[in-house]
C-alpha cells in the first residue's frame, strides 16, 4: 500500500513539470504585451526595452523557459506579479484559504443533499419519488450558478437580512456561496448516486441480504451504499479540484478575493508570472486531490485494496507452502 | 468497523478545515502584516472597533467596482492618480480641484519661473511621512525621476528634477504647454528615497507616504482600510479641500459586481457606493433625480469620454473618403446611445472631449455635430461610391457600455446598407491591435485629458506623443501646428481652440460620441465630495451628519 501511495505521489512530479512546460509555452505565443500593459501606451520604445529587460522577457524562448523551471521547481519562487509587484506565491497562499473554504462548503452541501436524492430516486425507481429527485437535480444542472447567487442573496440578504450578501470571514458568509455553487454538483452526485445505487441494488449478495430479513434500512447502507461509493468518490473528488479552480463566478459574485479571480484577472492583464503560477498552484492541488481519491479507494473497498496488497500476501504463501511440500 | 472509522475521519477533516481556513483568513500572514487583515469580514468591520475606537470616532465604510490592483505607487500607472485610496496616503508637490483648475501647494511654499521651462520650487521643510521620515530635496528629485525612468504615464512633460539645496529643487519641463507645469506638479508622488529603496518592492506590501492617512489593513483584492496619521504635518499648512481629513477612519471594499454593489448599500453593509451602473442607480433615485429618502447622491459628468476613432491609415477605406466618414457619422444616433449604453445617465459630446474640459465652449451644443440624420447619411454614402460588399470592422475592449454602443452602431449603419462586425478583445489584445492599422476600420475607445481639450487632442493627434503615429494613424501636419500652437499660453485662445475644434470636425475621423455621469449614492446624512480631477469622490473628505453612524460603528 504504501509504495502504491510513493508511486502516486512520484508521477505527480512528470505532471506538474509538463503543466508547467504547457502553460509556459501558451502564455508565450498568447498575443498581447505585458510590458505595454504595464506601461501604458505612451511609454517610449527605450523605457519599454528598460521593463522588458527587468521583466526578463528579452531572453529566448528556452532561455526564458529554463529560468522559469528553475525558479519554479529548485528555489519553489513562482515570480512576482506584473501588476502589483507582490510575490505569486504569497498571493496565492493567502487567497487559498478562502477558496478552499467554498470548495469544500460546496462539496459538503452536495454531499448532503445529492447522495441522499440519488439513493432516494433508486430506491424509488419508477415512483414519485425518484421522478421528483430528477427534476430537482435538472433543475440543480440548469440554473447557472450567478443568477442563482443572486437570486439567494436578493432573497436571504436583502429581502429577510438573514444572511450577508458579500464577502468572507466567517460560516455565515459560506452559506449563501456554497449553497450558489453547490446546485450543479447535486445534481451530478444525485444521477451518479441513482445509477451506482441502482446496480448494486440488484447485486446478488443485496437480494441475499433481503432474503436473510435484514433490515431495508441495513440493505441500503450497510450492504448497497459502500459498495456503490466508487463512483460517487470519484466525482466527489473531481467536483472538489474543479471547485477550487472552478470558483470564480462564485467569487465575483459574492466578492470573496480566491484563487479564481486572482486567475482572471492575470490573464486579462497578461500578468505571466500570476498566471503561470495559478495555473500550476491549481494544477497540483487537482493532482492531490486526485491521489487522495485513489486512495480512498483503497480503504473503501477491499477489492481494490487486494489488487495492490492482497495478492502480495496470498504469494508470500504459496511460497511457504511449496517450500513445505 | 475500520472503513466506519475511516468515514468519520474524513468527514472530521473536512468540517476542520472548513473552520480552520475560515480562522486562517483571520489571521496575519507571514508575507506581511498587511498582506491579509487582522479583521476579514466586510460586514463585521465593527469588530475593529475592539481596538480602542472612542465612541466619537468618525468612520465611512465605502463600497467601489474599482479594483484595487495592489499597494505599489511610484510605477503604478497613472501614478498618483491611480487608485482612490491614494490620494489620501500619498501625496504630491500639489493637488488641482477640478480639471484645468490652479495647481494648489500641498508640499511647498512656493514655484518660481527661472525661465519658460525651469522652475524653482521651496518645500516645505516640516514634511514627513507616516513612519517618521524627514522628506527633503533629494527624495522629490528621486521621484520624479525614478518615475520618468519607469515610463510613467505623462512623464514625457519633463525634463528632469534636481535638488539644488536641502529643501529646493529645479524642475526642468519639456514644454511649456497649458497646464501641464499644473498636471506635472499634482500626479507625481513623493515618497522618502531611503525607506523607498529599503523596501525594494515598489511598497506593494505596505505604504509609506506623506498623506493624511495610512493604510493599516487590508486583504488584496478585498478590502484596504485607511486610519487618520497622528500629528500629520499638513496640519500646520493650509490644506486643500481635497485633501481634508474629515473622517477617521475608512474602508474601502471591492465589490466587482454593480448589482451587488447596490444591494451592499441597500442591506446596510456600506455606506457609501462608488461605480454603480447606470441600471442600478435607478434604485436610489425618485423620478425626479433626487436621491430616495434615506440616501444621499452626488453625480459628475465624466472626464473619461466615448470616441470613434476611424482608421486614417494609407490604406484604410476611410482615408480618402470624407464622404463615407461622413456617412458614418451622421447615421448614428447619439442620444440614443445615451439612452441604451449609458441607462440615459450621460450626456451626449459635442466636441472629441467632455464638458469638462476648461476650454469646453458652450456655442459647440447649437451647432451640428454630426446629428442624427439617416436621409444625409445615406445621401452621403451614395456620394462615397463605398461598396457595400465589403465589411467594416468595429474594433473595441470588452467594456460593458463600449460593447452596447458597438452593437447599436452596427445596427445604424445596417440601416443605411454597410455590414459590420464587431472584433471585441481583452484589453492586452486591444491595447496591441489599436497600434496595429490592419486590425480594425473603426475603433470604440475612452479618452481623457487632464485639463484642458487641447492636450487631450495633442495626446491624440500628436505622433510624438502616441507612438505608431497618431490614435487613428493619421498625420496631419495642420492640424499638428494647430495644436501645437493652441498648447501654448499665448496661443490658448478660444479662438484657435474653435479652430482646432471645426478642423477636426471637419475631418470627420474622431468623433465623441457620449460622456457618462458617475454617480455616487450614500446612506443619509453623508456630504459627498466630489474631486472631478480625478473622476472619484474623495471619502476622506466628504462631510459626515453629527448624528451620522456609519455601518462598521
Amino acid at each position: 500500500m504504501a509504495k502504491y501511495i510513493v508511486k502516486r505521489i512520484l508521477l505527480l512530479i512528470p505532471v506538474v513539470l509538463s503543466i508547467a512546460i504547457l502553460i509556459f509555452t501558451i502564455m508565450y505565443f498568447v498575443p498581447g504585451d505585458p510590458v505595454s500593459l504595464a506601461l501604458g501606451s505612451t511609454a517610449t520604445q527605450e523605457q519599454k526595452e528598460i521593463a522588458r529587460e527587468a521583466m526578463g522577457l528579452n531572453k529566448s524562448y528556452f532561455g526564458q523557459l529554463i529560468d522559469f523551471l528553475k525558479a519554479t521547481f529548485l528555489h519553489f519562487d513562482l515570480g512576482v506579479s506584473y501588476t502589483n509587484k507582490v510575490p505569486v506565491m504569497s498571493a496565492l497562499i493567502s487567497r487559498l484559504p478562502r477558496t478552499l473554504e467554498i470548495a469544500f462548503g460546496t462539496i459538503l452541501v452536495s454531499v448532503i443533499a445529492g447522495i441522499p436524492l440519488g439513493i432516494n430516486a433508486a430506491v424509488q425507481q419508477g415512483k414519485w419519488g425518484d421522478t421528483a429527485s430528477m427534476i430537482v437535480a435538472l433543475l440543480g444542472v440548469s440554473m447557472p450558478n450567478f443568477w442563482l447567487g443572486m437570486m439567494l442573496v436578493l432573497l436571504f440578504a436583502v429581502k429577510l437580512g438573514w444572511l450577508p450578501a458579500m464577502g468572507f470571514g466567517s460560516m455565515s458568509h459560506l452559506v449563501l456561496p456554497c449553497l450558489a455553487g453547490a446546485m450543479g454538483s447535486v445534481a451530478l452526485l444525485a444521477r451518479q448516486g441513482r445509477s451506482s445505487m441502482l446496480e448494486v441494488i440488484r447485486a446478488d449478495y443485496v437480494t441475499t441480504a433481503r432474503a436473510k430479513g435484514v433490515s431495508k434500512r441495513n440493505v441500503i447502507y450497510k450492504h448497497a451504499l459502500p459498495n456503490a461509493l466508487i463512483p460517487i468518490i470519484t466525482v466527489i473528488g473531481g467536483n472538489l479540484a474543479a471547485s477550487v479552480a472552478g470558483s470564480l463566478i462564485i467569487e465575483n459574485v459574492f466578492s470573496i478575493p480566491g484563487i479564481g479571480l486572482y486567475m482572471i484577472k492575470a490573464i486579462n492583464s497578461r500578468d505571466y508570472p500570476a498566471v503561470r503560477g495559478s495555473v500550476l498552484f491549481v494544477s497540483t492541488i487537482f493532482s492531490i486531490v486526485m491521489i487522495l481519491v485513489d486512495i480512498l479507494y483503497a480503504f473503501i473497498d477491499p477489492r481494490v485494496k487486494t489488487a495492490y496488497f492482497g495478492n502480495k500476501k496470498r504469494s508470500r504463501k504459496n511460497y511457504e507452502n511449496s517450500g513445505k511440500e | 468497523m475500520k472503513r466506519k472509522l475511516m468515514a468519520i475521519v474524513m468527514a472530521g477533516i473536512m468540517a476542520s478545515s472548513i473552520m480552520g481556513c475560515s480562522s486562517a483568513s483571520n489571521e496575519e500572514e507571514s508575507a506581511g502584516s498587511q498582506t491579509t487583515g487582522t479583521q476579514a469580514t466586510n460586514s463585521n468591520a465593527s469588530d475593529v472597533s475592539d481596538n480602542g475606537e472612542t465612541a466619537n470616532e468618525t468612520m465611512l465604510v465605502i463600497g467601489t467596482s474599482t479594483d484595487f490592483q495592489g499597494l505599489q505607487v511610484l510605477t503604478a500607472i497613472g501614478g498618483a492618480g491611480g487608485m482612490q485610496w491614494t490620494a489620501a496616503v500619498y501625496t504630491c508637490l500639489a493637488t488641482r480641484l477640478v480639471n484645468a483648475g490652479d495647481a494648489i501647494p500641498v508640499m511647498y511654499e512656493a514655484v518660481e519661473e527661472i525661465d519658460n521651462l525651469k522652475y524653482e520650487i521651496k518645500l516645505y521643510d516640516d514634511i514627513y511621512d507616516s513612519d517618521g521620515n524627514h522628506i527633503t530635496a533629494s527624495d522629490v528629485a528621486f521621484c520624479y525621476n525614478y518615475a520618468k525612468e519607469n515610463g510613467v504615464d505623462q512623464t514625457y512633460n519633463y525634463v528632469e528634477v534636481t535638488a539644488t539645496d536641502e529643501y529646493t529643487v529645479e524642475l526642468e519641463m519639456a514644454t511649456d504647454a497649458i497646464g501641464v507645469l499644473e498636471d506635472v506638479l499634482s500626479s507625481i508622488v513623493i515618497v522618502d528615497q531611503s525607506a523607498f529603496e529599503a523596501d525594494g518592492s515598489n511598497f506593494a506590501t505596505r505604504t509609506c507616504g506623506c498623506g493624511p492617512y495610512k493604510i493599516t489593513d487590508y486583504v488584496d483584492g478585498a478590502y484596504y482600510t485607511l486610519e487618520k496619521v497622528e500629528n500629520w504635518w499638513g496640519n500646520n499648512h493650509s490644506v486643500a479641500e481635497n485633501m481634508t481629513p474629515n473622517i477617521d477612519k475608512i474602508t474601502y471594499q471591492y465589490i466587482a459586481e454593480s448589482s451587488q454593489l447596490a444591494v451592499a448599500l441597500e442591506s446596510g453593509t456600506i455606506d457609501l457606493a462608488i461605480g454603480l451602473s447606470g441600471s442600478e442607480i435607478d434604485r436610489f433615485l425618485t423620478e425626479e433625480g433626487t436621491a430616495k429618502e434615506g440616501f444621499s447622491a452626488s453625480h459628475y459628468l465624466n472626464s473619461l469620454y466615448q470616441a470613434m476613432i476611424l482608421n486614417m491609415d494609407y490604406n484604410s477605406i476611410f482615408y480618402n473618403n470624407k464622404e463615407l466618414r461622413e456617412a458614418i457619422n451622421y447615421a448614428i444616433d447619439k442620444d440614443s446611445l445615451v439612452i441604451a449604453a449609458l441607462s440615459n445617465k450621460g450626456e451626449k459630446c459635442y466636441t472629441l472631449g467632455s464638458e469638462n474640459f476648461g476650454d469646453f465652449q458652450e456655442q459647440w451644443k447649437e451647432e451640428d455635430y454630426f446629428n442624427y440624420d439617416l436621409a444625409k447619411a445615406q445621401e452621403l454614402l451614395d456620394a462615397s461610391n463605398f461598396d457595400t460588399s465589403q465589411t467594416i470592422r468595429i474594433m473595441l475592449d470588452t467594456n460593458e457600455v463600449r460593447i452596447k454602443e458597438a452593437q447599436m452602431i452596427a445596427a445604424y449603419l445596417g440601416q443605411i446598407g454597410i455590414k459590420t462586425e464587431i472584433l471585441s478583445y481583452d484589453t492586452a489584445l486591444f491595447d496591441e491591435y489599436k497600434l496595429d492599422s490592419t486590425q480594425w476600420d473603426i475603433m470604440l475607445d475612452n479618452f481623457y485629458s487632464p485639463d484642458y481639450l487641447v492636450s487631450g487632442w495633442s495626446h491624440c493627434f500628436y505622433y510624438e506623443n502616441y507612438l505608431n503615429g497618431s490614435v487613428n494613424h493619421l498625420h496631419d501636419d495642420i492640424l499638428i501646428e494647430m495644436i501645437v500652437e493652441g498648447c501654448t499660453p499665448e496661443g490658448h485662445t478660444p479662438e484657435k481652440v474653435d479652430e482646432i475644434h471645426q478642423y477636426i470636425k471637419d475631418t470627420a475621423s474622431a468623433v465623441g460620441l457620449i460622456d457618462s455621469y458617475n454617480y455616487v449614492i450614500g446612506r443619509e446624512g453623508i456630504d459627498i465630495y466630489i474631486s472631478t480631477y480625478r473622476s472619484t469622490a474623495f471619502g476622506w473628505a466628504c462631510v459626515l451628519a453629527d448624528d451620522f453612524v456609519s455601518v462598521g460603528q
